[in-house]
């Protein structure tokens, strides 16, 4: 048994059309359980298979569709095209040389002298050569996987996006932990997380999307909401983690306004507890 | 002192507490499509809820409804609220001031006494509990303060579950391999026998769930402000088990050790003031899996494995 057993019986199984539950026996339930990253994989067939069944993408995310799908196809025929042109050269070169050489009205040792050049000219001009297709290669490549690395990106800010919408708490975490998949730079992502942080019901939601902006480098854009919702957030846990984030790597003008607030506040007794520990290691 | 004040309330609140009457009835829902999946949304004000998952494409519903009289339910909720904050004041050792708040209540709010000459006591009948079954989707609710109700349901294991309890007792739920969304404010969470994803809070109660074994798809997560959180998950499951607890201790019967994940370590590169407060502790189960967080305030996190 291997990865590619297990997929190809979720493929099956989702074709039927009847159920996207997996019925497993013992041996692949314990497959499954030992290998992370293809429970990983399953769960992104059904997300995936799940946003196509139950809901039609709204006008605007087939229109990102698609325009994704064509920059990923342009990129792919970029580099096939380049690779395709050095290839062409290559061919028209050494056909020249070969051709010329069989000539019959060159002399041997000519023959010998010239093939002893052409081996130095050809070494070096190959070595330059290499070099430049291998750059342009690269470029090219490289180029390719940044687009790839978007469009992949950009897939799971899709899914993130859908996800976050769904009635279930436990679809809306698998929501936020697609957004921890992405660079976080989609502002409609983005604006849908802080959206979600602000209203959603689950303070399981609520804290994971907190964790998911503890991974940005940067919160500035955000930093003036967070600390408004900071201040008037009523839930003990999430008040806390709203506070941490913003004291673990917020400016230190929102540090300052943050902690100046909380002291001017009424608190109930764990965040007055909060706030304490705060202040003592502040001052250290 | 403190459990003498308390015991002290709660003899005065048993004295209040008064119900006239129950009811108990039970209903029986097949299914509109059987063999489809099926999803049921409870929403209690005050009770208690079992669920049990069988073989069966039926739903079965067991209730028992009684009557809380209103006046002293508002009573009760006003001494409860008043005794609270002067317990959470600090200055809860002071028999004389809860006795003072308890006899105030009780002269404050006492009323005048009507004439009943001539009138004869109507039982009030309309205490409601509604059931609704569309294309296998149920819904539940008794959203009235007044009345105390009992739930004992039986649905198929694969039924997606979504409750809501706001006082009374706990919610229990056994063998269900559906998804699980539960929130009691007063009362603790009890599952077994349950896959997940489940996504559980609860406030001053704790939240005891045991796997068999554990739903890949999406992630569980489990949260209690002050409540202790207490899982048993089985030796071959693949999870990855996150625990934030600020105040608690944490106890583990994993084989797999806990360490400060990720993110904590990053901040604690990069920032200059290093602040770790309920930070983020993680085992990585059997090659680690689908998440688990358990995340509480004031309580204990004990993860068990059977």
């Amino acid at each position: 048994m291997n990865h590619q057993t297990i997929i190809d019986l979720k493929l099956s199984t989702i074709n039927k059309g009847v159920s996207t539950e997996l019925i497993l026996n013992d041996e692949m339930q314990q497959y499954i359980e030992a290998n992370p990253e293809l429970v990983k994989e399953l769960a992104f067939i059904d997300a995936f298979w799940q946003q196509d069944s139950q809901e039609l993408p709204s006008n605007e995310l087939d229109k990102r569709f698609y325009k994704m799908l064509l920059q990923a196809q342009t990129a792919q025929q970029s580099i096939e095209t380049k690779q395709t042109t050095i290839q062409l050269q290559k061919n028209s070169i050494f056909t020249t040389v070969k051709n010329w050489l069989s000539a019959s009205f060159i002399r041997p040792f000519a023959q010998f002298a010239v093939l002893g050049l052409v081996f130095v000219l050809g070494f070096n001009a190959n070595q330059n050569s290499n070099g430049v297709s291998q750059q342009k290669q690269n470029l090219a490549a490289n180029t390719g996987i940044e687009n790839l690395q978007q469009e992949v990106s950009s897939l799971s800010a899709m899914l993130a996006l859908s996800m976050l919408d769904k009635s279930s708490a436990a679809e809306r975490l698998t929501g936020v932990a697609y957004s921890q998949q992405t660079d976080l730079t989609d502002p409609l992502l983005m604006k849908t997380l802080m959206s979600t942080l602000e209203h959603d019901r689950s303070t399981a939601v609520k804290l994971a999307i907190i964790n998911t902006l503890n991974h940005l480098p940067d919160i500035s854009e955000q930093e003036s909401q967070i600390l408004a919702f900071a201040i008037k957030e009523n839930n003990t846990l999430v008040k806390i983690e709203l506070c941490s984030l913003l004291l673990n790597i917020g400016s230190p003008a929102t540090k300052n306004e943050l902690l100046k607030t909380l002291n001017e506040s009424e608190l109930n007794p764990d965040m007055a507890d909060f706030l304490k520990r705060i202040n003592a290691i502040s001052h250290i | 002192m403190k459990k003498f004040n308390l015991a002290l309330l709660g003899l005065t609140l048993s004295t209040l507490t008064q119900s006239a009457y129950a009811i108990e009835k039970t209903y029986s829902l097949p299914l509109s499509n059987p063999g489809e999946p099926v999803s049921l949304e409870i929403e209690v004000h005050t009770g208690a809820i079992y669920i049990e998952g069988f073989d069966g494409e039926s739903i079965e519903v067991s209730a028992t409804m009684e009557e809380i009289e209103s006046n002293e339910l508002n009573k009760i909720e006003r001494i409860i609220k008043d005794v609270s904050a002067e317990l959470n004041d600090g200055r809860g050792n002071n028999i004389e001031k809860i006795g003072e708040i308890i006899s105030g209540h009780k002269n404050k709010h006492k009323r005048t006494q009507r004439s009943t000459e001539g009138l004869k006591s109507v039982k009030n009948n309309s205490m409601q509990l509604e059931i609704e079954e569309e294309d296998n989707e149920i819904e539940i609710s008794s959203e009235y303060s007044t009345q105390n109700v009992i739930l004992h349901i039986k649905v198929p294991k694969r039924t997606r579950l979504d409750i809501e309890l706001y006082k009374g007792g706990d919610v229990e739920i056994n063998n269900i391999s559906g998804a699980i969304e539960a929130e009691a404010f007063k009362g603790s969470i009890i599952a077994s026998g349950v896959s997940g994803p489940m996504v559980a809070e609860t406030h001053n109660t704790d939240i005891v769930v045991s796997f068999d074994k554990l739903n890949q798809k999406n992630p569980t997560s489990l949260t209690s402000h002050s409540g202790n959180i207490d899982i048993t998950i089985s030796k071959n499951t693949a999870a990855k088990v996150n625990v934030q607890s600020y105040k608690g201790e944490i106890l583990s019967g994993l084989a797999t050790e806990f360490v400060v994940s990720e993110d904590v370590q990053r901040k604690n590169k990069g920032g200059k003031q290093k602040i770790v407060i309920g930070g983020m502790m993680s085992a990585e189960v059997n090659g680690g899996g689908q998440d688990i967080t358990l995340a509480t305030y004031n309580g204990n996190v004990y993860v068990r494995s059977k």
